[in-house]
Order: C-alpha cells, then structure tokens, then sequence
C-alpha cells in the first residue's frame, strides 16, 4: 500500500553532504503500525519528510521511489503533490505548538486545505471539519478557537483530526506525544490506536521513545546512522533482538516493571554522517565487533523471523 | 541516616497580574520532605505540579512564602549574607535538564570547571579539575579540557555539568530532569553516574523527573506530587510496583511499557486543578474514580505499611 524502496536522502551543504538516509526500504501494509525508532540525528525525520515529498532546501532526496498505491510520489509535480497529500498520506508532526497557525482559528486553519486544494464549498469543509474533531472527542464550539486557548493535548488531537479530513490510507507520525504529560500522552495514544481500528488507515509512527513504540506498534524497524539495522514484528524484536545495537536499546531502558539492578548504556555516539562510513557503521560501538565488520558492509538479511543487518547471522 | 536537607510546611505563591486583578498562584501549598544521607530522592509528577518550583526554592533561586528548610539539622535563616551564600552554595549544587543551555558555548570545559574553584578559593585547580572529569567518566581528562560544548556530545555536556557540580565536593545536588533531553543509549549511562556518585562521594541527589521507570532505577524513594502536594512518599520499589495513591496509580498505568501484556485501557479525561483556585480537599478528587463525599475535606498524610499516602481510602 505505501512503499519506500531504496531511497537516499541528505542534506547539501556547498562543500558537504550530510547523508541522512541511506538505502532505505519498507513497506507499509494495510492496518499496519508500523514502528521507526532511533536516537536524535539517525535520519528519522529526514526519512519521514523524504518519503512525503516534503524535505525542503538544503535537503536532497538523491535516489529511491516512493510508492501509494503504484503512485510514486517523488516523481509527481507540486501541484499533483497537493492532490495526493491529505487524501493518501498525512502527517501528525511532532510540536502541535508550533504546527498551528497562532493567528488563525481552529476551524479555518483545518478548512484551508479541503478549501484550496480539494475544492470543497466553505460550508461543505466546516461540516468535514465539525464531524473530524467530533472523532478526537473535541466539542464544535471549540471550532472558533485559537491554538493558545486550547490546551497541549487538545492541540494535539486538533493535529491529528486534520489528518484525519480526508480519510487518509496512511497516516505518518512524527512523535506526535513527545511534547506531552505522561498521562495526556497515554490517552492520546488511546484515541489514536480506537481510531485506527474505526477508520483502517496505517500508520507509520516515528519517536525516540522506544518503551513507547514496543508496547505500541506491530512492525519496528530500528534505524541507525541512516540505515535500518533491524526490521520486523515488534513483539519478536523486543524478545529477542539480534542486532547489538536493537540489545543495547533494549538493555538500556530503565523499564518499569521489571527490578533489574542494572542498566548499561552504550558507549560512544553515532558516526559523522558527512563521512562515506566503511564497513559496519555500529561496529566501533559495539562489542561483538571483529574483523569482517570493519571491511563489509552488513546487508539485511532475513534471520528468525525478521531482517537485520549484522555479520554475526 | 541523619537528614542532610529537612523541608517543613513549605510554600510557595507566585502574584501574576491578568488585567486589573492581581491573582496569587500556589505552586507549593506546604511540602514536608526529608532527603537523608546518601540517598536518592525522585519527585514525580506531571508538569505544572510544583516540582521545578521546589526544586528552585531549596536553590534559593525562589525565596519561599512559608516554611522552613533546614540544612544538616541547622534551620536555614531567610537571608543569607555573602559568606554564608557561598558556604551554602559549595555544599548544594544544582544540574538542570538541557545541557545544551547550562554551559556557555564560547568557554572551553577548563573554564566552566575553573569558576566554581575560583569562587570558592580552592587551590590545586589542574589536579583537581583532572579528578572530577575522571570521576564523570570523561577520560583521558587532558582531552576535555580544552573542548568546547558544541564538539561535546549530549551525553558528554551532561557529564560536565556534573563535573561541574561536584568539583565543590557537594553534599547535595538537585537534579532538574537530568536526563530528559538526552538519547535512550546514553540516558541510563547518566543515571549510573548519579548512583555512583552517590556510593563514592557520598553525595545525596534530589532528582525531579516525570519519567517513573528512571526514578524507580536511581531513587531510595519516590515523592508523588500532584498541584503542589505531596500525595504519596515511600521505598522506590514499593511506590512503584504497588502504587497506593489513585494518581500515582494513574500514571504507573499512563507509563510507556513495552512488557504490558493486554493493552488497559485507561479512563481518565481530567486535567489537573487550578492553582490559583486549588481545590480545598484531594486535589485528585475531581479526577478520582474512587472520590466519594469526605474527599471535599482537606485530606491530611498517613502512614500505611511503611509509606505516606494523602487519601481517604487508606
């Protein structure tokens, strides 16, 4: 249904390129929650905003396809893009703050796009946007507010309703609950997974958090230095991870039911991403490295179960 | 364990103006809080509960309303003149959240290492500045002194407010989410430093956090707050595993938890009160799926099994 195959993305700079994402592919299925974990600066929002087509100046989207049902998006023109956007994939981005026009009411900033891009009359979008903000439990009235007089969360949910409008098939989300309390998050995320269940879009949910995207997604793919390391049922992963890396996040994670006496981190920081990285590019962190890693290249590879990129398998 | 940091009744009222009325914010509504030697104290809570206030308020960042502080059994006079500041400064230190902000970008690590010294007249400066980045784990120390922040990773800027924190040789240090802006890869690398430099250096953390499975690894004992009280206290662990208090229980479920086995759906749609009109009784009370009508009274702490709980049920 939505496919990433191959693509390459970066951003340029006059005298270098920072190489964000590097060779990535997957595919998104129907009713799928589909899980892209990693730390700050792996590329993850660089793949997200490539895959919609969004990556903006200095950013380079150098090869790869992006395909919606058979459409691919990266070879579409901007005014074709406006047709798709919305009605195929959205987005739920990460600052609900900073994603909402401060001037305008919630109403007229949802209404925009169904307005100028879908033709719709403005009485036709008001009643679109009614019934959409009814679906994320917020009351009409609240249609003529603006942002600063609504709460964090009921901007949040405001932001997802808006990709909610036209039905889309997938849904991206870019930690879309990192901004937020704990308890306002959960319900949230609640809202969201009844909501998948009544519409039947996908979606794709990018975070930091991990605890958060095991308990939550069905497919993980855990990216490192601009690469997916491991991809596959979140449940197997999480149980038994093969990449070092995919055991290190794991170890790391200070989990709250379980009494370990100890977590370790793990030692050192990603690679420069303006390099050409030899080899594995986890191996000077990690501590299975041998010889082999240092001069190959790991491809993913279908082991037990999933696909992960490591010579040990 | 004798206390090293002893709060009573403390609190806390801000005035804002909005318009022509002047309202008082009560952002701490008389907190008792004990931090013992050698021990790690978590205060958890959601935003806007009062924790950064309190934490400010032992700082001296804030001059408290009400109530009294004591340090090492001795109460702490409201004012302090310029010799007792500095004694009170070398003995309690603080580390704030965002590392990126706590150091200045255009100083190199020696200098940011260096000021606390000078302040305090300490000599032997190199040997002493060389420990304390041995003792965050930044080694060899000769490599990061003369960096500057920015060729610092997250990770590593953290570990120099720490160095920075304890060059004094502190006995207490209060902790603003110290690891919140950090990676996952590197945060529990941070909390095993706060443990070790607790066991080595005998320094006792007071440590804000909304994260509970951090405090639940790092803490002796966890203090719940909710709209400027404390409504639950008691062992890590304990708090934890077997929450007592309706809202530690709320947000023990609310927890991100890869474990969790069926997904409990949780039903909870309240928001936390007013600060400027706080409820009079349970501030929980309105959100409380077990409130019944003596909830309305002010509820007072008790001691269940070992722990302190300010609800009616126990």
């Amino acid at each position: 249904m939505f496919e990433v195959l191959e693509l390459n993305a970066g951003y340029q700079f006059r005298n270098r390129f920072v190489h964000a994402v590097r060779n990535v592919s997957f595919k998104v299925e129907q009713d799928d929650f589909f899980g892209i974990a990693g730390e700050s600066g792996c590329g993850k929002t660089t793949l997200m905003l490539a895959s919609l087509g969004l990556l903006k100046k200095p950013g380079k989207v150098i090869s790869g396809r992006v395909l919606v049902e058979g459409l691919n998006l990266l070879a579409l023109s901007n005014d074709e893009l406006k047709k798709v956007r919305w009605k195929k994939v959205s987005l739920v981005t990460q600052s609900s703050m900073n994603s909402l026009n401060p001037v305008m009411k919630v109403k007229d900033q949802m209404a925009d796009v169904l307005i100028r891009n879908h033709g719709f009359s403005k009485s036709d979008a008001y009643e679109l946007v009614k019934e959409k903000l009814k679906l994320v439990g917020i009351t009409p009235d609240r249609m003529e507010s603006y942002p600063h007089q609504l709460s964090g969360g009921m901007r949040q949910r405001v932001v997802i309703a808006m990709a909610l409008l036209l039905s889309p098939r997938v849904i991206f989300m870019d930690e879309p609950t990192t901004a937020l309390d704990v308890v306002v998050q959960r319900s949230i995320l609640q809202q969201i997974e009844e909501l998948k269940k009544k519409e039947h879009f996908s979606i794709v949910f990018i975070t930091h958090d991990i605890s958060l995207l095991f308990e939550l997604a069905t497919k993980i793919a855990i990216m490192y230095a601009g690469e997916f390391v491991e991809v596959g049922e979140a449940t197997l992963v999480y149980s038994r991870p093969l990449h070092p890396y995919t055991k290190g996040l794991i170890e790391a994670l200070p989990s709250i039911s379980k009494d370990l006496e100890k977590y370790k981190s793990i030692p050192g920081r990603p690679p420069d991403l303006t390099l050409k990285i030899e080899g594995c590019p986890f191996r000077e962190r990690c501590s299975f490295a041998f010889e082999r890693c240092r001069v190959e290249k790991p491809e993913l590879r279908f082991v037990n179960g999933r696909w992960v990129a490591c010579h040990l398998y | 364990m004798s206390s090293v940091l002893k709060v009573i009744g403390l609190k806390k009222e801000f005035t804002i103006r909005k318009g022509f009325k002047t309202l008082t914010l009560k952002a701490l509504r008389g907190v008792d809080l004990e931090l013992n030697e050698n021990e790690i104290v978590s205060v958890v809570g959601e935003s806007g509960c009062g924790k950064t206030t309190l934490l400010r308020v032992l700082a001296r960042l804030y001059e408290p309303t009400a109530g009294k502080i004591s340090l090492f059994g001795e109460e702490l006079p409201r004012r302090l003149n310029r010799k007792e500041e500095l004694k009170f400064r070398k003995l309690v230190q603080m580390v704030f959240q965002d590392p990126f902000a706590s150091l200045n970008p255009t100083k190199r690590v020696s200098y940011v290492l260096k000021r606390p010294l000078k302040i305090h007249r300490i000599e032997n400066e190199d040997q002493i500045m060389k420990n304390v980045l041995e003792d965050v784990e930044l080694t060899p120390p000769e490599s990061f002194l003369e960096k500057f922040p920015h060729e610092l990773s997250g990770g590593q800027r953290q570990r120099v407010v720490f160095a920075r924190a304890i060059i004094t040789k502190p006995k207490i240090i209060l902790a603003d989410e110290p690891t919140s802006m950090l990676d996952v890869s590197i945060k529990s690398g941070i909390l095993n430093l706060m443990l070790k430099l607790k066991e080595e250096h005998g320094i006792s953390f007071l440590h804000v956090t909304h994260d509970l499975a951090a405090a639940k690894y790092i803490s002796n004992r966890i203090v719940v707050m909710y709209a400027g009280l404390i409504v639950e206290e008691g062992e890590a662990k304990e708090i934890v595993n077997r929450p007592a208090h309706p809202y530690t229980m709320l947000l023990r479920e609310a927890a991100p938890d890869p474990e969790k086995s069926s997904s409990t759906t949780l039903v909870d749609v309240g928001e936390p009160p007013s600060l400027i009109d706080p409820p009079l009784g349970c501030p929980f009370e309105p959100r409380c799926k077990y409130a019944k009508a003596e909830c309305k009274e002010p509820v007072q702490m008790r001691e269940v099994d070992g722990r302190k709980v300010r609800c009616v049920l126990y």
